[in-house]
């Protein structure tokens, strides 16, 4: 074979690969969605599952943890990257703290989730609440975020930092006003791939968060009430969670409809959450640059 | 040299990036409202020691500092020093253009924004006048608000040098600034070099020998973190005292 034929080759191989992947993504998601789509309608979205079908409940649950999540892993997770990647950079210390939030990031879920149970939920004794759901997320969002925001810290060049110091402007500044908005797009788009994996996770959540949706009343403003949807004391069973619960369970004739109709609402989230990611960092990006 | 009132002074400044000594105890004068020219050959030094002189140092990790560094008799190392203030003071621009993503009127007003400024006048006032000094205002006004980052490299270099403008420094540190730039980009930096004169006093490292003698006042030459001589340019060029600067002056190494 000539140099031609095999570049032309070889990239017919790496097409045909790519293309199966592809076309096994599409397979995939399509079976799921196909197999779901009858369970899908206005009721299964506005309905609590004590009263049938519905996954109302379990779809707010999952939003309100996502949030509370987010609301608790992101100064910490912002406040470790710049720590890590600008003032403690190349010291021994981020050394060891980079060591230990990749140990972090490989730990399974369930172990974050048992260790949430113990500590959380019998020791402090917060019960199977929103609250223990939503700490136990952050242990295992933590790792990740503060892996992406660094990342996309480390993106911005150096010289932004002696350029910024070297004209008399504070090493703070410079990172709030120079370096943090230059590094928005790729810090947006870590944490919108997070969300996705916070949102659909369940291993962490069926020993915090609990298997349980009381249902909820949306006009109950007051969080100390156990029926307020604000409450972050009450058990709070997620789209994940529910789909695990009914598959073991496996009550009632409607058990398979529910769980195939609860795949397609948390796959279509998901997705939502990867487009949304892209659509904003290219938005800000071109915002910043022009 | 007719004498005149130093602006910053050195006294043996010794600097070394953990257990390596870079600089080996620099005793140097930097006349007022003159050009120095630091030259030698990549490697010995020079950055090193400009560095000091507005503490950007100080921003490495493992750096050690000795000696004394007086500005306007004051020790920039002494422990009551302000650096964030000390760097407006004394102001650098570096060998690539280093402006940020904003626009060229953003830039160049950013460290006094960064002070508190908000007036829309007084800034407006600023950025011209920077912008003008550093003889770039003809070629951007009408764009004022367009990305700094689409200029050229010149023309970034200039508004790299109005950002330092504008926080009315005392010194202007330069670190090769045209050494990334072609000959009529250099050429017109030069100029405007020239022109600040009057106002600034200029420390400028450059490898370029007709650069040297063509704007400055003062030539230092550094050679392996040693001041070998310094004096008045023409002196220098016409008659070295060092057979190593001769060396470097014919060309033989460097
Ligand atoms: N950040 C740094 N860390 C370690 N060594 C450095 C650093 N910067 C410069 N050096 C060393 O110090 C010496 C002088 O470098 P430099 O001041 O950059 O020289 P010049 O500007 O004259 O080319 C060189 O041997 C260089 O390797
Ligand atoms: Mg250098």
């Amino acid at each position: 074979m000539n140099r031609y034929r095999t570049d032309k080759f070889a990239r017919g191989l790496i097409y045909t690969i790519v293309g199966a992947i592809i076309a096994l993504i599409a397979i995939f998601i399509g079976y799921l969605l196909v197999q779901g789509w009858s369970t899908i309608s206005w009721s299964f979205l506005t309905t609590a599952s004590d009263d049938g079908l519905g996954i109302r409940d379990q779809l707010f649950n999952s939003l309100y943890l996502l949030i509370l999540t987010l609301l608790l892993s992101f100064p910490i997770a912002l406040g470790s990257a710049i720590a890590l990647t600008i003032y403690g950079k190349k010291s021994r210390f981020a050394a060891i703290a980079e060591m230990a939030i990749q140990a972090l990031s490989s730990l399974p879920s369930i172990i974050i989730g048992l260790f949430g149970f113990l500590l959380l939920v019998l020791k402090f004794k917060i019960g199977f609440s929103v609250l223990s759901g939503a700490i136990a997320l952050t242990f295992f969002n933590l790792p990740i975020l503060t892996q992406s925001i660094s990342l996309a810290i480390a993106t911005v060049p150096e010289a932004r930092m002696t350029a910024g110091v070297s004209l008399g402007v504070s090493k703070w500044h410079t990172i709030t006003k120079v370096i943090l908005p230059e590094a928005m797009p790729g810090m947006i788009s870590g944490i919108v791939l997070s969300a996705g994996r916070v949102f659909g996770e369940a291993a962490a959540l069926i020993y915090t968060a609990g298997q349980s949706a009381p249902k909820l009343d949306y006009f109950n403003w007051n969080i100390f009430d156990a029926n307020s949807f604000l409450n972050p004391l009450r058990p709070a069973e997620t789209l994940a969670v529910h789909i695990w619960k009914v598959n073991t369970e496996g009550l009632g004739a409607n058990a398979e409809a529910i769980s195939k109709g609860t795949i397609v609402i948390l796959i279509l989230t998901i997705l939502a959450f990867n487009l949304l990611a892209r659509q904003l960092s290219r938005r800000l990006q071109r915002k910043i640059y022009h | 040299m007719i004498m005149t009132e130093n602006s910053l002074t050195t006294k043996d400044v010794k600097v070394s990036y953990g257990k390596y000594e870079s600089l080996h105890g620099v005793t140097l004068a930097f006349p007022k409202n003159k050009i120095t020219a630091l030259m030698g050959p990549s490697g010995c030094g020079k950055s090193t020691f400009l560095r000091c002189l507005n503490r950007s140092n100080d921003l490495l990790p493992d750096v050690t500092v000795s000696g004394e560094i007086e500005f306007e008799q004051q020790d920039i190392y002494g422990p009551k020093v302000n650096v964030v203030a000390l760097r407006t003071q004394i102001g650098m621009v570096y060998q690539q253009p280093t402006p940020f993503p904003f626009s060229i009127y953003e830039n160049v007003i950013f460290s006094q924004r960064m002070m508190g400024m908000r007036e829309r006048r007084q800034a407006d006032e600023i950025v011209e006048r920077s912008l003008r000094q550093a003889a770039i205002w003809d070629e951007v006004k009408d764009r004022l608000h367009r990305s700094a980052q689409s200029l050229s490299g010149g023309q970034q270099q200039r508004v790299c040098l109005a950002s330092v403008l504008a926080g009315a420094p005392e010194v202007i540190l330069l670190d090769e600034p045209t050494s990334a730039l072609d000959p009529i980009a250099s050429a017109k930096i030069e100029t405007t070099l020239l022109a600040l004169k009057d106002s600034y006093t200029i420390v400028i490292v450059t490898h370029n020998l007709q650069q040297a003698s063509r704007i400055s006042d003062q030539t230092a030459f550094l050679l392996n973190g040693n001041l070998i001589e310094a004096g008045a340019t023409k002196e220098i060029f016409m008659k070295p005292r060092e057979q190593a600067t001769s060396d470097y002056l014919n060309g033989k190494f460097g």
